[in-house]
């Protein structure tokens, strides 16, 4: 029993869980589970012995069921199939390839890198996942997406995550634990295909819980109640206890109990499939009696009970998936490596003989011409025939270059220094350039630097609803923490470059610093990061505009525009309309 | 494939469900924009609501769905005229990061290049004339392909121009979009253009949270019992449907409620003349659902905020398509109105 291995951690233990649940109550089960079915695993981890050896123990719980890894690089085309060209010309007739996603249809999908996911790819599968279909054909299979986004903003996009029911972080699990597990986790049947009631009460707990967590999916809902159900039945148990249901939950978001959480449910910490009796919380005084329907404490008290219990887990629910709603753009993370020059769209400049992306199409003219000089040496008879002889190599795709999206940064002094009235401002042109943004198709950021260290206000966005939320609250006062402000864009503006947009920088500031990466009050330690920083940002090359909004003019800000290699302007009434025409003008010209 | 998700089991969602209907009852209305967060049931609405349309004829062989009415209508009708046969509306998806070539149809490779005959292959635009074109995350969409809707739906004619192809075929199909605002706005020429716009978000009541869930259940543990359970209200809603697309034409507006509708759009300051239409246009499909054949006040203040909250002048200072100013406008202009007669 895994109860009795002490240094088995809840996580891990979960793991093995989630495991064994999708080898039983997989998609290729459903017929015999009555229909309950689990579609897939969302699995934040990295590379390394301990996802290994959580696959290979899935992959030992369901022996038989055919698995197929592939990776985010994955052409949206092989996911679903198509004509193969060049088997067509050598065999003479079509030739069609079979889409991934049929292909994996009754198994497993092992989805590598998830998180870098095409926004088509993404659609794809979560369509098949929804439909069990994927191009015409069944495709009814599990996903196991494998997160390994390390930054907040690398995350597996909503589209996806928010159709797999469980979700685990493997992070923080050792090796050892799961050599001494290994062991342990047997497949199971199912002893019985009655489906597990979910009382109306636990009803109530998942849908006020969902609420809780913001105006997001009703999916939340739907997993907890299934998973709830799955958990039950695979003790064999004919109703979902409310040790059934905290587990699930636990399953669904993701969580491990907090400190907090520990002393008020210590009962349930890991195990499942130990003794049916039930463990309790909050309602310790009404005993479990030991009869088959497990008495429940009244409705009131369990729907109390569970919300509780949830609230312990994520003391912050609403908070825990506005952060986790995924990437709201379902954009993929990182672009490294791709070209502005190798879309299906933009301006022609000329052909090549390798098809720049998957879904290009070749060049139908200019493939004649690559094969006209050949007719002949390839025994074509010219005066009857109409045969053309066309190879592979004949193929020719054209080459299109597209105008790469920008960004602007507006990296923000908001301290005492520059007032208040400046972050206004700045508030103010964000405001007016998104306005302006859905002509140009640019998106705005925003960065705040104030106090100990810098925020950042507003994520890239084009969305002015979103914009408005993240401005509402906008803080200001205190010293100026000039380098960590410009640490902060710096960073974002190569997050940015590297999923191949092109980000601006614009800097209001009166360019003196007071505080030091560290947080330290030390003037003479902050100009030394400033300058370290305004040199990092200098060899980057990324476009940077500094604007002094100093009231009497200083060399400072002049001379930090000159560390970074930056334009420099001086707007000491800097209003909305002024920065955003600047701005806006500067991006034209580029 | 499995049968989709009954129409009338869909619960609450009030505004959708009336403007997707709407939209099938008058397909010139300019379709229908759903905005909503993520798992709303936008996706369930418009796939139950291809199993609700009524069957159309086409001529069997047809690629284009031609109505057999229709002489020389397309490239397949002018070379044969098959026999006349009933299928279901189309209801086609256009998936995110579509091609412009499977958009707007183009060469047939395999034919080019087994039989080296060229030959137009039918794009989505073709799939869809007379029926749905449905584009999820349609703020997603790219930009070129934003364009050539644009241009598709406004003139129902797809011209296709390349490849040594010259092919022109009609695509009339009602546009329904849905996204999340979050995500992206969308260019206000498209937005103009559905004629419709709702707002969805997931019910915020427990009891209706639960109903939601339990009818998921249901239907997932036993799809053909539970669409056979809402069979009678499906094939009452179809009816509905069917009777009020041949009244629809029929439906007259009396001077009182043009009036009222110029009022209306004069005070909140609606661009242009498509929105003004498009509401008179919606009321007096509003009236046919209704089974009645001369629209009132009441068929316009029940569609105004769906056919007017997307044309409200832009003011980057306020939130885009207030549903509520219509509402405050349709107080105050009725108040007026019940005075002055």
């Amino acid at each position: 029993m895994q109860h009795s291995i002490p240094e088995v951690s809840d996580r891990w233990a979960d793991a093995l869980l989630a495991a064994r649940l999708l080898s039983v109550f997989g998609p290729w089960n459903a017929k015999e589970n009555g229909n309950l079915q689990l579609k897939g695993i969302h699995v934040r981890a990295r590379c390394g012995p301990v996802l290994d050896a959580w696959l290979s123990e899935l992959g030992r719980l369901c022996p038989v069921v055919p698995k197929s890894r592939f990776s985010a690089t994955i052409d949206a085309e092989r996911l679903v199939g198509g004509l193969d060209l060049a088997a067509t010309l050598d065999a003479g007739r079509p030739v069609y390839e079979r889409g991934l996603l049929a292909g994996i249809h009754d198994g497993i999908g092992i989805f590598a890198m998830a998180e870098r996911a095409e926004p088509v790819a993404a659609a794809l599968i979560g369509d098949a996942l929804d439909s069990g279909f994927s191009a015409g054909e069944p495709a009814r299979f599990a996903l196991v997406a494998i997160d390994e986004g390390a930054e907040d903003d690398e995350k597996l996009c909503a589209r996806m995550s928010d159709r797999l029911a469980l979700r685990l972080d493997l992070s923080g699990v050792s090796i050892r634990e799961c050599e001494t597990t290994l062991a342990i986790a047997e497949p199971r049947k199912l002893s019985s295909s009655v489906i597990p009631v979910v009382p109306d009460a636990m009803m109530d707990a998942f849908a006020e819980i969902s609420i809780a967590a913001g105006p997001g999916s009703m999916r939340l809902v739907l997993h907890m109640a299934t998973v709830a159900k799955a958990v039950a039945a695979l003790e064999g148990a004919g109703e979902v206890s409310s040790a059934h249901a905290v587990t699930a939950m636990r399953l669904v978001l993701g969580v491990q109990p907090s400190a907090q959480a520990e002393e008020s449910r210590e009962p349930e910490q890991g195990e499942q499939d130990q003794t049916p009796e039930e463990p309790r919380d909050s309602s310790a005084d009404t005993p479990p009696e030991g009869n088959d329907t497990q008495s429940m404490p009244d409705p009131q008290e369990l729907q109390e009970m569970l919300v509780e219990a949830a609230k312990a887990m994520l003391p912050d629910i609403g908070e825990f998936f506005r952060a986790d709603r995924g990437r709201l753009r379902g954009g993929m993370v990182g672009k490294a490596g791709k070209k502005a020059d190798e879309g299906l769209r933009g301006r022609v400049i000329g052909h090549r003989q390798r098809k720049p992306c998957s879904a290009a199409r070749p060049d139908v003219i200019a493939t004649l011409r690559t094969a006209a000089p050949w007719q002949k040496l390839r025994g074509r008879d010219l005066d009857s025939g109409t045969d053309l002889k066309i190879r592979k190599s004949d193929f020719r795709y054209q080459r299109r270059r597209q105008p790469t999206q920008s960004v602007s940064i507006f990296a923000v002094d908001a301290s005492g220094s520059t007032a208040l009235d400046r972050l206004g401002e700045a508030k103010g042109a964000v405001e007016l350039l998104l306005a302006d943004c859905y002509v140009r198709r640019d998106e705005v950021a925003l960065i705040a630097f104030r106090g100990e260290r810098a925020e950042v206000l507003l994520e890239p966005t084009r969305s002015l609803v979103r914009a408005k939320r993240s401005l509402g609250v906008l803080p200001g006062g205190g010293p100026t923490p000039l380098a960590s402000g410009l640490l902060k864009t710096l960073e974002m503006a190569i997050g940015l470059r590297r999923r191949g947009m092109s980000p601006i920088v614009i800097v209001l500031t009166d360019g003196s610093g007071n505080v030091a990466l560290d947080g330290q009050m030390n003037r003479e330690a902050a100009a030394r990061d400033t300058q370290a920083v305004a040199k990092q940002f200098a060899l980057t090359g990324i476009a940077a505009l500094v604007i002094d909004i100093s009231r009497r003019e200083r060399e400072t800000s002049r001379q930090l525009a000159e560390m970074m290699r930056a334009d420099y302007c001086r707007l000491p009434r800097a209003d909305a309309h002024a920065v955003s025409g600047l701005v806006s003008s500067y991006m034209r010209e580029g | 494939m499995a049968q989709p998700f009954p129409f009338s089991a869909i619960v609450g969602q009030d505004e959708m469900k009336a403007a997707l209907l709407l939209a099938a009852v008058d397909q010139r209305l300019g379709g229908v924009l759903v905005f909503g967060d993520r798992g709303t049931g936008k996706s369930t609405a418009v796939r139950a609501l291809a199993a609700l349309l009524p069957k159309i004829s086409v001529r069997s062989g047809c690629r284009f769905n031609c109505s057999p009415t229709d002489s020389h209508a397309c490239p397949d009708c002018g070379t044969k005229h098959g026999a006349t046969i009933k299928v279901a509306a189309p209801v086609v998806d256009l998936p995110l990061g579509a091609s412009e070539d499977r958009v707007v149809g183009a060469l047939d490779l395999e034919r080019a290049l087994v039989a080296g005959e060229k030959r137009f292959e039918p794009g989505l635009l073709a799939r869809a004339h007379r029926g749905f074109l449905y584009i999820d995350e349609v703020n997603l969409l790219e930009d070129h392909l934003v364009d050539l809707l644009l241009d598709v739906a406004a003139s129902g004619v797809n011209v296709v121009e390349r490849e040594g192809l010259s092919v022109r075929h009609p695509a009339r199909f009602v546009l329904i979009g849905s996204g999340n605002p979050e995500e992206g706005e969308l260019r206000p020429q498209l937005l103009d253009r559905f004629g419709l716009m709702v707002e969805v978000s997931s019910p915020n009541q427990i009891r209706e949270r639960v109903e939601v869930v339990r009818r998921r259940e249901a239907y997932e543990n036993n799809p053909e019992a539970f669409v056979e359970s809402y069979g009678k209200s499906e094939r009452k809603l179809r009816n509905q449907i069917t009777r009020a697309q041949k009244a629809v034409a029929a439906v007259s507006a009396p001077d009182s409620v043009l009036e009222f509708a110029a009022m209306l759009c004069m005070r909140l300051g609606v661009d242009g003349l498509r929105g003004e239409l498009t509401l008179i246009r919606a009321a007096k499909a509003h009236c046919a659902l209704a089974g009645r054949l001369e629209a009132t006040r009441k068929d316009l203040v029940a569609v105004a905020p769906m056919a007017l909250r997307h044309r409200l002048r832009r003011d980057p200072l306020d939130e885009a398509g207030s549903a509520a100013r219509v509402e405050r406008v349709l107080m105050d202009v009725g108040s007026d109105a019940t005075l002055n007669s």
